[in-house]
């Protein structure tokens, strides 16, 4: 995300409607980008990026400068995306948890769509795809954010074990995705390796 | 150090750079020595945490931002300013903002409650008609029917009194 100076914050603050859109300009991506990644469709994505500039419009006025801007935007958009995404998902949190506790859930079609898929971006929603809210939130935290443990759990509110654990069941269940891939390009290797002289 | 608990440690602790410098090293020695578990992290690394790092930034459509002004133009009308300024004007305080609001809320319902309880000469319009409406039906009821069409009757006096 591009720097956003002080001044600009204060000003769109105080009602000032060209420095708002320009902290748009400058933090809409980012802010997109994170709720894509926890909500994984443009539609909810496009959804949360707007509840949170509204919160943002409502709320500039009180920013007291205690932490960088990134960070508290990044705790606004990052809840928001959560919260949409518990409320669109169909089944209950429970319910998401007790499918994923096996990593062999992940189904063979899935398998094929990652392995069809040619870009990295359609990879990766099939990826996010086979986690749930609460874990895709911890990953996109750490991998995309740089958080650690410690900053996820107060960014989420929840107990820095469960930051573990969720993270840990994320990872398993991408590496069960991904092991056929893993297994295709080792034996990919050790075909390249014995060709060599 | 059992291969089952590196694991579990690869495929978090280690791999977050969240593990204290000792126990690191406990695990880079267990590495060093055991080739399953050092390909067990490189699959780690390969399917869990390189795809995110190359990930992109995207970019919304502009209709989202046509969307939020909409949606800043309607909440900027008066009722809504009004809150907002409320808003602001707590924030001046030392106390924080919900504590000040639910003080506000708390005044509010005091001098609802004062003013119902002061003794006033003021008749609420809506318990007027409605008195007026239960005399009616109580007189309807007792078979009186002069009250009836009271607006006609009184059309009915002044043509007679125009008449002479």
């Amino acid at each position: 995300m591009q720097e956003i100076e002080r001044e600009l914050i204060v000003k769109a603050g105080q009602g000032d409607k060209g420095a708002f859109r320009e902290i748009y300009q400058k933090a809409s991506g980012y802010v997109y980008t994170l709720a894509y990644r926890v909500t994984n469709t443009k539609h909810d994505a496009e959804e949360v990026t707007q509840d949170v500039f509204l919160k943002l419009h409502h709320s500039l006025c009180f920013f007291k400068f205690e932490a960088s801007f990134k960070t508290w935007l990044y705790r606004i958009a990052v809840n928001t995306a959560l919260n949409h995404a518990k409320k669109r998902s169909r089944v209950t949190t429970r319910e998401v948890e007790e499918a994923f506790e096996d990593p062999a859930t992940v189904t063979q079609p899935d398998v094929r769509k990652y392995l069809a898929a040619e870009d990295a971006e359609k990879k990766l929603k099939i990826m996010l795809d086979q986690l749930n809210p609460d874990q895709r939130a911890c990953i996109v935290l750490r991998e995309i954010e740089d958080r650690n443990y410690r900053e996820i759990a107060q960014s989420l509110g929840i107990n820095i074990n469960t930051v573990r654990s969720r993270i840990k069941r994320a990872r398993e269940n991408l590496m069960a995705l991904g092991r056929a891939q893993f297994s295709i390009e080792k034996i990919n290797g050790q075909l390249d390796q014995s060709k060599s002289p | 150090m059992e291969c089952k608990k590196v694991r579990d440690q690869l495929i978090t602790e280690y791999a977050d750079e969240e593990l204290a410098s000792d126990k690191r090293l406990v695990i880079d020695q267990h590495l060093a020595a055991c080739p399953d578990c050092r390909e067990f992290f490189v699959a780690v690394q390969k399917t869990t945490v390189t795809p995110f790092r190359e990930a992109a930034t995207l970019k919304p459509d502009d209709v989202v931002w046509q969307r939020i002004q909409e949606r800043v133009a309607k909440k900027e009308s008066w009722g809504a300013r009004f809150w907002e300024r409320m808003d602001i004007f707590i924030s001046r305080f030392p106390l924080p903002v919900p504590l000040m609001r639910a003080a506000f809320v708390t005044a509010l319902i005091l001098v609802a409650v004062v003013l119902a309880r002061w003794p006033s000469g003021y008749v609420d319009p809506v318990y007027g008609y409605m008195s007026e409406q239960m005399t009616f039906m109580e007189e309807l009821g007792a078979g009186n029917t002069d009250l009836m069409n009271g607006d006609l009757k009184d059309y009915d006096v002044m043509f007679n009194e125009m008449l002479g």
